[in-house]
Formats: C-alpha cells, structure tokens, sequence
C-alpha cells in the first residue's frame, strides 16, 4: 500500500504501480512483437534465398522483368513515410497533438501513394501473365518463373498487407488523438505504432534490392 | 572444390550480413557521427530553425519528478538528416546495381548497403540507440534466430547433390 | 465456503465468486478467470483426442483391417495427433496452469496485458473451431504434419485445418509475448530474476520460443495455403519448388515446439520436487540457465525428424551431432531433481506420486530420444512404432502427467477444495502400470520393424498391440476416474487450507480460491522460493512472504 505514495494518473490501469510501469510494459510488448514479425518474413526471405541458390538463372533474367523505377520510386515514398511517422512520434512526446495529426496524415497519405504505385506494378504483371505458381504463362522466363514470380507476391503482398494494417493503425491513432486519449504522458501508442511503421519500412529496406536489383 | 568455395562463400556472407544487422545500431551511430561532423550539427539546426541539442520531453514538468527511464526528445535534424543519409543510400543501391555486377559481388554490396539503411533506421527512427538495452537484445535474439533457420537449412539445400553426382542418381538440386 | 479463509480479514469475495453469470466468464479479463476456462477447454479436447487414440487402438487390436476402413483410421490418427498436439498439449500447461499461477507467483495483480490475454483465448477457441471443423467436412488425413506435396494435392478440407493452425499460433504468440513482458514488468518489489520460483523461468523460456519459433509455422502455413489456393509452386516439385523446404519450414516451428510441450513440464517439476520433499532445490541456477539453453539448443536440431526423406547427408550427420546437445541441459535438470529428493522430508502426496511417474516415463522418453538422435540407428528406426512409444513418453508421460501432477498440486489453490488423496494416489498407480503397458509393447515392435500410421501389421506382431490396446483402455479409464474425483473435488470436496502443502512461493500466501486481485495490498519479497530449513538445522522455513 505504501507503494502508491507517487501520484497515478487514472488512465494508469488498476495493476499497474505507477505510468512509467505501464508505459515500458507497452513499449517492451511491441518490441517483442517486431521480434516476431522478423520471424515471420523470415520464412520468404528463406524461400528467396533457397530458390535463388537453386535456380540463379531465372532469379537474373527475372530481376530484370520489375521495374526498378517504379520500386526506387516506392522505397523513397516509404523512406519519407518512416520520416514523418517519425516526426509524429516527436510531435506526441512534445504532446504537439495538432502537429501529431498532421504528420499521421502525410504518412498515411505516403503509404496510400505507395499501395497505388504497387498495384500499377501488379496490374502490368498480371496483364503480362506474370502470376505465381501454375498461372504463369509469361515467355520471358523459361525456367521456374512461375516460382520466381510466386515469392515475389508473396513477399511484396504480404508487406502490402502490413502497410494495410498500418494505415488502420494510424487511421485509430488520429481518432484517439482526437479524443483526447494521446498527449505527452501517454505517447507510447504512438510510439509503437510507429515502431511497427518502421518494420515495415525495414522489410522493404531488404526487400527491394533482393527482388529488384541484384543480379 | 569449386562448390565448396561456393558454399564457404554464401555462408560467409549470410554471416557477415547478419552480423551486419546485429551490430545496426552501432554502424548507424557511427554514420551519424560522421555526417554531424561534416555537415555540423549547427548548420543543420539553422536550417531547421531549431535549437540544438536535445530538447526535453516537457518544459512544464516539474523539476523534480523523478524520470526513471529519462525520455528524451530527439531534435528534428536528426530525423532530417537520417533521412537524407537514407535517400542517399537509396540511391546508392540503384547504381551500384547499374554497375553490372551479377550474383556474389551483386548481393554482397545489396546486403551491406541494405543493411546500413536497415541500421540507420533502427538506430535513429526505431530509438535503439538510446532505448534500453532489452530492445536492442530483442532484435539481436530475433536475427539470431534468422541465421540458423537460414543456415542450417542452406547447410541441406548446398550439400544435397555431394556425393550423387559419380553415382548419377537423379536430384532436384541443380549440380 | 467463509471458513477456509481464516487469514482473510477484508472479507472480499473470491475470484470465482466475485460475479456472475455466463458473461462474467466469457468476457472476464482475470487471469484466474482464463486460466480456468483454459481448462475447461483443454480437458474437453483432451477427451475428443483421446477418445480417438482408443479408436485407433481398438483397430489395431488384430491385425487386419477389420473394424474401420484405412480412410478413417487415417483420419483419426490426423486428428488425434493435431487436436493433442496444438490444442491440448502446447496450450495445457502454459495456458492453464502458467496463466493462473504466473501472475500470483510474482506477486502481481494481473498480466501485463489482462485483455491481450482474453483475446488469446477467444483466438485459441475460433482456432479449434476452424481444426474441429475439418473433422466434420470430410477427410483431412494429411496427419498432424502436413508433409506435401500430398497436403498440396489432396482433396480433403486440408484448407480449413491450416487456417485453425494460424489462427493457434496466433493465440499461442500472444500468450508468449504477455508472459515475458509480466515477468519483466511486473514482479513483486523485491522479486529479483533470482528469486522467482523455477516455473516462471521455464514458462520464461517457453514463452520465448512461442515468439520466436511460431511466425515460423504461421508462414509455411499460408504458403501451404497459398499452395492449395493459387499454386504457388513453392513447395510444388513439378513447378520447380522443393518439397523438403517445407519440411525445414515444419521442423523449425515443431521441433522447438516439443519444447513449448515439455519446458513449462520441467517447470512445474521442479517445483513440485522441492515442496513435496520439504527441501531446497538442488542447482536453482544449474536449472533456471538449462531452462534457456534448452530454448536455445533446441532451435538447432530441427532436421533430426528429417534424417530419412532426402535431406543432404552432411546435413545429417551436422543435425545429428547437434541432437546430442540437448542431452545436456535436461540432464542438468533431471539430475537436480533426484539431489533435491536425495535425503529429503518426502511427501507421498499425489503430485508427488505423479512426479515419480514423470521422472520414469520422462527418462524412458528422454533417453531413446538420444537413441533416436543417433544418425545410424535413426535410418532403420525412422517411421516406426519406436518413434511413436518415444514420442508419447515424452510427450504424454513428460508433458501431460506434468500438467496432471501440476493440476493436482494447484487444485487446492484454483478452487479451494481437495479432492480425495487416497483415490489420486491409486489413480496415480493405475496410470503409471498402464501406461507403460500401452506404451512399452510399441518400443518392441517398433524396433522389429512395424511400420506407424498403418491399420494393419505383420501377424506375428498381434499379441502385443493386445497388450498396447488393453492398456489404452486402462489408461483411458484411470484417466477419467482422475477427471471424475477432480471435478468432485472441485465442487463438493473439503475446503482446502491456504497452503496445504506448505509450500513458500507466493501464490500460497493468499486466500484459496484468490480474491479478485490476488493480495491484499502488495506483496514484497526478500527471500527465495524454496528456503526450507536445513536438515537438522532446526531452523523453520522462511516463506518469500513479507508480511507488511
């Protein structure tokens, strides 16, 4: 009992000591969840690196059929997202809730550039038979293209997906800035969604070389 | 003998790149440190328009609450120039594959040039740098992880065809 | 029920009785709460897998294929393997006994993230629905393992079981990352990494290789998925892919998951060892640091279950030496364990008695684990009844007798009844001689070449699956008279003590069954959980309670 002599805001829940408990609690969680994360890309990336060793000829020839521009393009799209979601996570810590708003926008706005710009890639790829598996009937890869082309979708998709999953995060985040619910001592939702953000960039970092320009 | 060096080679480089990303926040600081020098860190923050140093979290809060894990606000130059040194980087990764090089060479300046991005952003964006030390240990377990998943089964998928090829028993692997 | 309480001067309600209603359960975010729907829910599927285990004992009872058609029994053998496997055993003893007594053990009032945990539990249940629902909808007999490319080409709904597998393995990462993050948030003041009680490091340690073994299995899922679906082709040989890529992808979730299984075991071992014999545990350190390395060394030998399908030799023989290491940890523990009982105040109470039965079975299963870890007799043994005895040993005799013995010492706390002692301790003989009787028989005729997964064998064999079955019947009958006196005992038995088994860690420091919140006031620590008084020192034993 003697232990709640230092005041506790209410937002601190019942089980915890004190706010600062609460907040490396939160913070530690979601470090332990990217951890997981990098697990889980691993698998792909494994499946990349096995198919490469196997067939590096098709792995050359089909690096050159995506279009570097259009990835370059996406990774400094995304690199700017990770700058603003960065700025925002600032902005809360400095409890600037207006600025915060406005930095999520920008990075949503990034990441929503960055999915279009991903489906005119996937568009011409379908349009050009270039589909995982059994589907490819592309010519301008002989040899297991269809192989090359499924971890490419499974890959690239599966990072869409996690930017889907963010834009919801950040869409959240704006509501609950809104509210209220975010100021200076209780920035550590903004935080860990930007640390989500930034794994997402990080994959992207790996990915985009990997499958568009090494040779 | 040739395919031993093959493999010697490939595992170096998982290796080496994954020793890469585990020392990311170190080789992140590092850059920093050289890019505060070069562009200093004044002349940055005047572009900015923001004071140098590092700002703390709230001018309002009392003095004397103590802060036991002491949170401190990171200046906006930081992030402008992690950015910038981000771009540049970027940049690098495409020419440096417009060189030409195909394969080994190829991956090995992909890998360590990705791996200095990854580092940068880490580091700077993702405050390992200055976060506590379980963050750091948390990616260091999770790569760790990476590297013998990848390893070990690399260890099967290269060695596979050892041994079969005087026997001609037929494989999947390619020889 | 008030006359249990004799410390409890608040006159607060316990966690059973705090609320009511239906809702009060379903939603409730008490780690108690969970815990004992955790239960409720394991012991249920527990039932469904065992029921068919006698299914497919009574088939082999002769041995032609007479009672079922080869189509069914490969069914049941699918689902007996992945209902126990990711429905009972890999939830039972972290979900069940880790969420109850995790929290009360540290001294804290809840997990980290009391609605995480709820959530964890309504995924674990949507999960199961999803792997129960393939039993319905036709025959899913890929077996437990999903090896393709026949999980790729079959026609059975293999889609609706691998969606209930990612689905588990979400709730089994979940549950892994609160656990870690409650034992490094919020311990007790005074609770140092030292002075926690050996199960929180074990459940530490499994918690650990949830997260980082898991994603793993979560990916090669969809990509199995994604095979049926579109045809990927990466684990599709006629496409280019390679059919034993997805074998590593298994093996480096389910190989690690063997020890999601039996590390929260050792756990509550180690724990019982100590309270049940009155004396300090032997080598904390030796046993909490092998609980680690268990974790660690055990994320290397994945292509042990590979030795046969076409893996690299090389690869072999790096796997096979590898396999060796895991020797040494868990003889570190087990060694601890006999020092600990060694001259000790031992109490022949049934979580003892089920302790031993653990030590014997475990030791069995343990060792023809290294028997089958050896490269050579591994290519003759491979695929064989032996795999099957040692598997089940380890696996039914390590993990789920420890999740018993664990349930039987934790009864009394959870519900705040006793069951009858008596029948638990014949109970515990009839389990132990049945066992070994269902499951000795297989280790000979395994190594005489029976094939597993057939519905039929070589005559000569026939007397011996006799035995194997009788002795599933009796173990299934002693398993539900355990079932039986424990429900009685949670419902009608005697009010249980505080601390009925005088044991010194936290959670028998409360009231049986807890309050809401676990302590009255906050709970300090300034010893260890296991400083019973030496021999002949004549000093009392020193609880980690400090009274405020």
């Amino acid at each position: 009992m003697s232990e709640d002599s230092v005041e506790r805001p209410a937002w601190v829940e019942p089980f915890f000591h004190s706010a600062d408990q609460q907040r490396s609690a939160a913070s530690l969680g979601m470090w332990l969840f990217l951890g997981q994360e990098i697990l889980f890309f691993s698998g792909l990336f494994m499946a990349y690196i096995a198919y490469r060793w196997m067939y590096p000829d098709t792995w050359l020839a089909g690096a050159d059929l995506l279009n570097k521009q259009l990835g370059a393009l996406n990774t400094v799209v995304l690199l700017t997202s990770s700058l603003t979601m960065a700025l925002a996570v600032r902005a809360t810590e400095l409890g600037e809730i207006s600025k915060v708003i406005r930095h999520l926008w920008a990075t949503i706005g990034l990441g929503v550039v960055f999915l279009v710009i991903k489906s005119v890639e996937y568009s011409h790829k379908i349009h050009e038979g270039m589909l995982p598996g059994f589907h490819f009937s592309s010519d301008g890869l002989e040899n297991n293209g269809g192989l090359f082309f499924g971890i490419y979708f499974a890959l690239t998709g599966l990072h869409a997906l996690h930017v889907i999953i963010g834009l919801g995060l950040m869409g959240w985040l704006i509501a609950r800035c809104k509210k209220g619910l975010v100021n200076e001592e209780r920035y550590v939702l903004a935080e860990n969604i930007g640390l989500y953000w930034h794994l997402v960039d990080l994959v992207w970092i790996f990915l985009f070389p990997m499958l568009y320009l090494v040779r | 003998m040739e395919i031993l060096l093959n493999i010697l080679v490939l595992f170096g480089l998982l290796s080496v790149g994954l020793c890469f990303i585990v020392l990311l926040p170190t080789v992140g600081q590092v850059i920093m440190a050289v890019f505060a020098t070069v562009f200093t860190e004044k002349a940055v923050s005047n572009f900015r328009g923001v004071e140098s140093g590092t700002v703390q979290r709230k001018a309002s809060v009392p003095v004397d609450t103590p802060k036991p894990e002491g949170h401190v606000v990171t200046p906006v130059w930081v992030y402008v120039v992690t950015y910038l040194v981000l771009l540049v980087l970027t940049g690098v990764t495409v020419g440096v594959s417009e060189l030409g090089m195909v394969q080994r060479k190829a991956i090995i300046a992909a890998v360590i040039v990705a791996s200095m991005k990854a580092g940068l952003v880490i580091a700077w964006f993702m405050h390992v740098k200055d976060g506590p030390r379980m963050h750091r240990l948390i990616l260091v377990t999770s790569t760790f992880f990476v590297l013998i998943f990848v390893t070990l089964t690399m260890a099967d998928l290269s060695t596979r065809t050892w041994g079969l090829e005087e026997q001609n028993l037929p494989t999947i692997a390619p020889s | 029920m008030s006359d249990n309480s004799h410390t409890d001067a608040h006159n607060e309600p316990d966690y059973l009785r705090a609320s009511t209603g239906i809702k009060s359960w379903l939603f409730s975010v008490d780690h108690k709460r969970i815990g004992v729907m955790y239960l409720i829910a394991t012991t249920l599927f527990m039932m469904l897998g065992g029921l068919m285990a006698l299914g497919i004992r009574l088939e082999l009872f002769t041995a032609s294929g007479d009672l079922i058609d080869a189509d069914t029994y490969n069914r049941l053998f699918t689902l007996h393997g992945s209902v126990m496997v990711f429905l009972v055993i890999i939830p039972a003893a972290p979900a069940v006994i880790g969420n109850f007594v995790l929290p009360l053990m540290l001294g804290a009032k809840d997990v980290a993230f009391p609605r995480l945990n709820l959530a964890s539990f309504h995924i674990y249940m949507i999960g199961a629905i999803f792997l129960i629902a393939s039993m319905i909808l036709g025959s899913f007999d890929t077996g437990w393992t999903f090896y393709t490319p026949y999980s790729s080409t079959t026609n059975g709904p293999v889609a609706w079981a691998l969606t209930g597998v990612f689905i588990l393995g979400f709730s089994s990462i979940l549950t892994g990352l609160n656990f870690i993050v409650t034992i490094h948030k919020m311990r007790a003041p005074g609770m140092t990494w030292f002075r926690m009680p050996l199960l929180l490091w074990s459940l530490y340690a499994t918690s650990a290789v949830q997260l980082l073994a898991t994603p793993v299995l979560a990916i090669t899922v969809l990509l199995l998925f994604l095979e049926r679906l579109v045809g990927i082709g990466i684990f599709d040989p006629s496409l280019g892919g390679d059919p034993i890529l997805f074998q590593h992808f298994f093996w480096f979730y389910s190989h690690p998951a063997v020890y999601i299984m039996i590390l929260p075991a050792f756990g509550i071992i180690s724990e019982l060892v100590s309270v049940h014999s009155q004396r300090k545990i032997f080598g904390y350190k030796g046993i909490a640091l092998s609980s680690i390395s268990i974790a660690i060394v055990g994320s290397l030998v994945w292509g042990h279950h590979m030795f046969t399908s076409g893996q690299s030799i090389y690869a072999n023989l790096v796997f096979s030496f590898l396999t060796f290491f895991v020797a040494i940890p868990t003889a570190i523990k087990v060694f601890s364990w006999v020092a600990t009982l060694y001259r000790g105040n031992i109490q022949i109470t049934p979580p003892m008695m089920y302790v031993f039965t653990f030590m014997a079975l475990f030791m069995i299963g343990g060792l023809t684990g290294v028997t089958l870890g050896a490269l050579s007799l591994d290519v003759h043994l491979h695929d064989t009844y032996f795999v099957v005895a040692h598997f089940h040993y380890v696996m039914m005799g390590g993990g789920i007798l420890a999740y018993i013995a664990g349930l039987h010492h934790w009864w009394p706390k959870i519900f705040g009844r006793m069951y009858p002692q008596k029948l638990a301790r014949i109970t515990s003989i009839t389990v132990f001689l049945s066992f070994n009787l269902t499951f000795f028989p297989m280790f000979i005729v395994g190594s005489r070449g029976m094939p597993r997964r057939y519905y039929e064998y070589v005559e000569s064999f026939t007397w011996l699956n006799q035995l194997a079955t009788v002795g599933a019947f009796f173990l299934g009958t002693s398993l539900f008279v355990t079932l039986g006196y424990l429900i009685w005992g949670a419902i009608r038995g005697p009010a249980a003590d505080n601390n009925p088994w005088g044991a010194l860690s936290l959670e028998w420091h409360t009231s049986s069954p807890p309050i809401e919140h676990n302590f009255h006031g906050q709970p300090t620590v300034d010893a260890g959980p296991y400083d019973y008084p030496e021999e002949s020192s004549g000093t009392d034993s020193s609880s980690q309670w400090v009274p405020a």
